[in-house]
């Protein structure tokens, strides 16, 4: 069954239409990579599906496990189990780290009619998941992203990811600004979220990232549309001939 | 509010000049330069008296933030109230200022003569109480001015409060103005001798109804350190003003202030900073939130003498707006007379960071928990300056409060 639909979707920002009709299905456990150029909708795109403001939907539905989204505000999408990994995830001075994820995975737990989690228990958890991210006690206790380098900042987005346990799961482009290492370690990490009752979306501009997350099936988004869809070999295709030979062949 | 004064009795000669200095010069108009910002015009048109009864009950001094153990100085409507005042006071000699003749001068050589506030209060107190700490180590001071709490309104509370602190004494002081009508202005007089040490909070709580000026004067010997935190979230109007004076080298002070306004408030915050000798440093920082149709305003001015070489004074203001009818004035003023010094000041109005929220609510947290985690994350350095933890949760309270209940106000606009 499908986790996300999107469905003729159209949507604008300021006015101007950037998605002119997007379809596209992504079932449980299946991982999707949307690639594409610059100024293709990639990232409008991944703001529409989790509810920022100004990204406006003029038509389609988009629907979450079978109920559509698209009049829910972006609180209650994440709650309802969407997760966005940011491109560029935002530094929040005075923002507790610890008291951020609490109140984000205290959020959901409640959505879900489970007992909230206390502040021992949590530290617990936190613990264990950064652990597997290489994130140190030091980053856990500053501010939420404050002095934290490009790397860690993305390895913070799975620790989230991590604790929330989304159902579909949006990563845009988790590969820019990333050393080869970095990618290793942030790709490992969201290969270890990988899971039957879990869906991703993957956004990237190259094939890079998808040697190390291997996706399901890859779209090629261009003009605001999906050009082209196919396997992973889609990617190589890339790789080797650009998008302009991809959209030419469209 | 213009207190009736033909008939105040004034008893002393000197407290007879300050009245007929306030009578010739009578409240500034927004003409005056000092008073630009804040228009006294809609608070004269109500007519009140001086307060020469202490009545009223004591309920709100259990909410005012005060230090457990402290040696308590209360006021109730401008009059010193020896029963709900006492406590511990080893090292703590409390008497009538009035009977003490270089408090007297001080109040008469204060370069404040043209300063409303000081020459009403000290022509109207009906208490004034001088706190003598001689001791290098002594119980931490509430002082507590409650007014018209009781019932009484039209009335307006004057008292006068002067701690003296002795070579070398450590002493952590707090201040609270809670009122629920009239007008208050209170004036708190400090003197750090040299090498003493001061940690104050003041706390200004008063209700909607009531106006307040409070006045403030420090002066700071050689190597004292002070260091202040000031909440101001009462009153229609409200004004806390502080004029500190380095007047020995090597001394520093660092004063930080929140302000918290809503609804139709008005609150200006005023610093006058003199550098008057060399080698001292000040540091000060203001953080404001204004919600409704509030207006806030800072004025600081920093002043180094010419021969106040190697000052160190630093001024930085921020003002957080979470509506669009809300203003924020802010005028900052440096006259600088010497060369070899380093002074800054900054100073930012702004709203709620779309991308800070937004990151927050794609987390799942709902909007207005949102909002509150940034309005108190715009607020935590400053209130972390609190070196009193007890009070700095105490205050911490109070602004949790505070944010909680203007985003419930703001959840019903949606």
């Amino acid at each position: 069954m499908s986790i996300l639909e999107i469905k003729e979707l159209t949507a604008s920002v300021d006015g101007t239409e950037i998605l002119h009709g997007i379809n596209l299905s992504v079932n449980a456990g299946e991982v999707h990579a949307i690639m594409g150029p610059n100024g293709s909708g990639k990232s409008t795109l991944s703001y529409v599906l989790s509810g920022r403001a100004g990204y406006e939907i003029t038509g389609g539905d988009v629907l979450l496990n079978g109920t559509s989204i698209i009049e829910a505000e972006a609180d209650e999408r994440a709650r309802a189990g969407l997760f966005l990994a940011f491109q560029y995830p935002v530094e929040l001075p005075g923002v507790s780290g610890m008291s951020f994820l609490r109140a984000s995975v205290n959020a959901r737990l409640r959505e879900q009619g489970k007992e909230e989690v206390d502040q021992l228990g949590f530290v617990k958890i936190v613990r264990a998941e950064a652990q597997k991210l290489g994130i140190s006690d030091d980053m856990l206790k500053r501010a939420v992203n404050v002095g934290f380098s490009g790397g860690e900042k993305k390895r913070y987005e799975i620790l989230q990811m991590a604790l929330l346990k989304p159902v579909m799961a949006i990563l845009d482009e988790t590969d820019s600004g990333l050393d080869v290492d970095a990618l290793k370690i942030v790709s490992q990490g969201v290969n270890l979220l990988r899971d039957p009752q879990r869906s991703m979306l993957v956004i990237t501009h190259y094939q890079r990232l998808l040697s190390y997350i291997v996706p399901d099936k890859v779209h090629i988004l261009s003009g605001g549309l999906i050009v082209k869809s196919g396997d992973k070999s889609l990617a190589l295709e890339v790789e080797e001939n650009g998008y302009a030979g991809i959209n030419d062949a469209a | 509010m213009l207190p009736e004064l033909t008939q105040l009795n004034v008893k002393n000669n000197w407290q007879k000049t300050h009245l007929d200095n306030f009578v010739k010069m009578g409240w500034p108009s927004s003409k005056n330069e000092d008073w630009k910002f804040t228009s006294l015009s809609q608070m004269l048109k109500k007519p009140v008296e001086i307060a020469l009864t202490a009545q009223g009950d004591d309920a709100r001094h259990k909410m005012a933030p005060s230090i457990q153990g402290a040696c308590r100085v209360v006021f109730r409507n401008g009059i010193y109230d020896s029963e709900m005042s006492g406590g511990n006071h080893s090292n703590i000699v409390i008497s009538n200022l009035i009977e003490d003749d270089d408090a007297i001068s001080f109040l008469n050589e204060a370069p404040l003569s043209h300063h409303p506030v000081f020459n009403l209060t000290i022509a109207a107190m009906q208490s004034a109480i001088l706190i003598d700490i001689d001791a290098s180590k002594t119980e931490p001071i509430s002082v507590i001015d409650l007014s018209f709490v009781g019932g009484l309104i039209n009335q307006s509370s004057h008292p006068l409060v002067m701690i003296r602190i002795a070579k070398n004494a450590t002493v952590r002081i707090s201040e609270t103005h809670a009122s629920k009508n009239g007008l208050s202005a209170p004036i708190v007089i400090l003197q750090l001798d040299d090498g003493a040490v001061c940690d104050h909070v003041r706390c200004q709580i008063a209700d909607l109804d009531s106006s307040q000026l409070g006045l403030s004067l420090v002066n700071q010997n050689t190597g004292s350190d002070y260091r202040s935190f000031s909440l101001t979230s009462g009153g229609d109007i409200s004004r806390t003003e502080m004029h500190l004076n380095l007047n020995g080298e090597n001394a520093s002070c660092h004063l930080s202030s929140i302000y918290l306004g809503c609804e139709d408030q008005h609150m200006d915050i005023t610093t006058r900073l003199y550098h008057n000798v060399a080698n001292c440093k000040s540091e000060q920082v203001i953080r404001g939130v204004l919600d409704d149709r509030a207006r806030g305003v800072f004025q600081g001015k920093i002043r180094v003498a010419p021969d106040a070489q190697k000052t160190d004074g630093q001024q930085m203001t921020r003002a957080l707006l979470l509506s669009r009818e809300t203003e924020a004035d802010t005028k900052p003023e440096l006259e600088i007379f010497a060369d070899d010094v380093v002074c800054s000041h900054g100073a930012t109005i702004g709203e709620i960071d779309e991308h800070q929220l937004f990151y927050l609510v794609s987390r799942g947290i709902p909007v207005m928990q949102a909002r509150s985690m940034l309005i108190e994350a715009f607020l935590i350095g400053t209130l972390s300056q609190i070196r009193v933890p007890e009070l700095e949760s105490q205050v911490e309270y109070y602004i949790q409060d505070w944010i909680s209940n203007s985003a419930q106000m703001s959840a019903l606009d949606y």
